[in-house]
């Protein structure tokens, strides 16, 4: 673990530089144990915090320098990170999300089956039998990125990005996938697309995934697709219906 | 109280209703949102009454007109703008910067430019906007904020309410209030904390980044402004990119281009670029406010250092709001000239108009 200097208002403290579920996990349970803390001790060593900001390997600690001081905030979470209190882990969800695969709707498909030496076919059924996990949210908002994939669809993101990817597009980069909550820029390798809407402002919260939920894709066809899109923008689908209940 | 309209007559270019935005959601992915400059939107708050992080109008240039439909409603401009208003007689007058007026019903307001800087702010006293996941802040992106989400549009009507307040003026010059937002010797010195990946650059290319008088591209909007000047070269190809952590406003994010963007309150939330320096919080409003063109300059400090001058700054602040008092009946001398005179040669000059 590792403090890195932010400016006046933050402090970053990072616990490596790749990606791996082994340094997420890390940086969730210090995220946790500094929700915890500040909760039940507002006024504490840990005063002055506003938010933290979890990602892959870092989380970054936002705090008011009119109250406290990245200095303080250092010595207080170094303090807390030897204290072997264990923060309790909040319970995820398991979704299962459909997908509707190739043609339109995963237009680098084909480029993905050449550059990973696989068919079509293989891919759909190598990204949609594997649970993944929910790494973070950001980026764009909603925006949740999963992994890791099956290391055959490991690839780098495309040499030229789009300038609009269309919302709902399910994308591969890196060891990660990922659906477009909305439209914008963007250089993922696109293989389908889910009729979900991941974000809705008039939702609290407003964005469906949180970190640690868990996800399973579900290959749709065309038809199904339409037919959710339709409902979708009518507001009349209940998307706890692609929630995957835990056994009792 | 008593509820009444404004409406948007023309919004010129990206106008938008701002707070001091929306906080504890980076987590999911949504930027802070909220003015560039919170000294301005306090100032131009307390003028109207209103508590000083209500939401208010963010105007960049000029552009924005707004009507009222009542007698008695109450705005103040905070910045550098030159601004009259038009009433339903069509008399013009002038609308100083930093001190609140009362509108009359059909009495136009209109932002003509913003002066030395790029954008200026526009409180309404009781100005009702929605809270949405906790800040009136637009961010279109997500039609988040604002009314539905967006920027203004003309058409849209704003509700507010009339004061029992009398009007407030600035106690001290306003150049006082603007000196410490605009370029001193014409290159605006921001000061900014090395990190958090100072380490993807080799000493030598630091230290240029804090040498180069950098200049600020036409690339540059509320998420962030590119800067022209200098390639910094990062160690190697391996540090051109990093994985993805959390970006905050003040944070430098250097590409793989070798051009670095300084990102503001509506930047995404992570990003995988390298980031150089933070510049102090303290320091932001600075650039939000500098027009394309201005030249920067990056002074390195050490975090402490960058805590003290956020400190002095809000200090700064409350020193301003502290010499707000009502507009006085009797102007000294200085006030006199200054207000008196420009009104006679508008008054002279809408005369004339009116005899042709």
């Amino acid at each position: 673990m590792e403090f890195r200097d932010a400016g006046d208002r933050t402090v970053v403290v990072e616990f490596g530089t790749t990606i791996d579920p082994a340094l997420v996990a890390q940086v969730r349970g210090l995220d946790e144990r500094i929700q915890t803390v500040l909760a039940e001790d507002p006024d504490g060593p840990l005063k002055g915090i506003l938010e933290t900001i979890p990602s892959f390997r870092s989380l970054a600690i936002v705090l008011d320098p009119l109250l406290t001081t990245p200095a303080i905030v250092v010595d207080a979470v170094a303090a807390l990170s030897r204290s072997d209190s264990v923060a309790g882990v909040a319970a995820s969800r398991q979704w299962t999300l459909p997908v509707c695969y190739g043609g339109e709707f995963g237009p680098d498909l084909d480029d993905v089956a050449t550059r990973t030496g696989l068919d079509p076919q293989e891919i759909i059924a190598l990204h949609h039998e594997l649970i993944v996990a929910v790494y973070l949210l950001g980026f764009l908002p909603g925006f949740a990125f999963m992994g890791d994939t099956d290391t055959r669809l490991h690839l780098p993101r495309r040499s030229e990005p789009r300038l609009r990817v269309p919302a709902g597009s399910v994308g591969l980069a890196l060891t990660l996938t990922a659906i477009y909550p909305w439209e914008s820029p963007g250089g993922w390798n696109l293989i389908g697309h889910s009729p979900v809407r991941l974000f809705d402002a008039d939702r609290t919260p407003a964005a469906l995934l949180s970190p640690g939920d868990t996800v399973q894709f579900r290959p749709i066809q065309a038809d199904e697709h339409a037919h959710l899109v339709e409902s979708m923008a009518a507001d009349q689908l209940d998307l706890s219906q692609f929630l995957v209940e835990p056994p009792a | 109280m008593t509820t009444v309209s404004l409406d948007v007559v023309s919004p010129g270019p990206l106008a938008s209703i701002q707070d001091r935005g929306r906080r504890g959601l980076r987590r999911v992915g949504i930027p802070w949102a909220g003015v560039l400059a919170p000294a301005w939107q306090t100032l131009a708050n307390t003028l109207v009454g209103n508590a000083v992080d209500h939401p208010v109008i963010e105007c960049f240039e000029g552009g924005l007109t707004l009507e009222s439909s009542a007698d008695g409603l109450c705005v103040a401009v905070a910045g550098d703008a030159s601004v009259e208003s038009v009433n339903a007689d069509g008399d013009t007058r002038i609308v100083h910067c930093f001190r609140s007026y009362r509108l009359a019903a059909g009495e136009r307001v209109k932002v003509m430019s913003s002066g030395r800087t790029r954008c200026s702010y526009v409180a309404i006293h009781g100005l009702d906007v929605r809270i949405h996941h906790g800040s009136a802040s637009t961010y279109s992106r997500a039609g988040l904020g604002g009314l539905n989400g967006e920027v203004l549009k003309s058409g849209d009507q704003l509700i507010a309410d009339i004061p029992p307040k009398t009007l407030l003026e600035l106690g001290v010059d306003a150049t006082e209030a603007l000196t410490a937002m605009l370029p001193v010797d014409g290159v605006l010195p921001l000061h900014a904390v090395s990190g958090p990946q100072q380490d993807a650059f080799s000493d030598n290319e630091l230290a240029r980044f804090f040498d180069t008088d950098w200049s600020i591209s036409t690339e540059t909007d509320r998420m962030g402004s590119r800067l022209d000047g200098a390639t910094i070269e990062h160690l190697n190809q391996e540090r051109r990119d990093i994985v993805s952590d959390a970006i905050v406003p003040g944070a430098v994010q250097v590409p793989g281009n070798g051009r670095p963007i300084l990102m503001l309150a509506d930047a995404a939330t992570i990003g995988g670029y390298p980031k150089i320096a933070t510049v102090t919080s303290g320091d932001l409003p600075l650039i939000a406010l500098a027009r394309p063109g201005t030249a920067v300059r990056f002074v390195a400090c050490s975090v402490e250092e960058a805590v003290a001058r956020t400190r002095a700054t809000v200090a700064h602040t409350d020193r301003l709001l502290a010499s707000i008092a009502p507009v006085t009946r009797v102007p000294t001398t200085a006030k006199l000239l200054e207000c008196n005179l420009i009104d006679g040669v508008v008054d002279a000059a809408h005369t004339d108009r009116r005899t042709r």
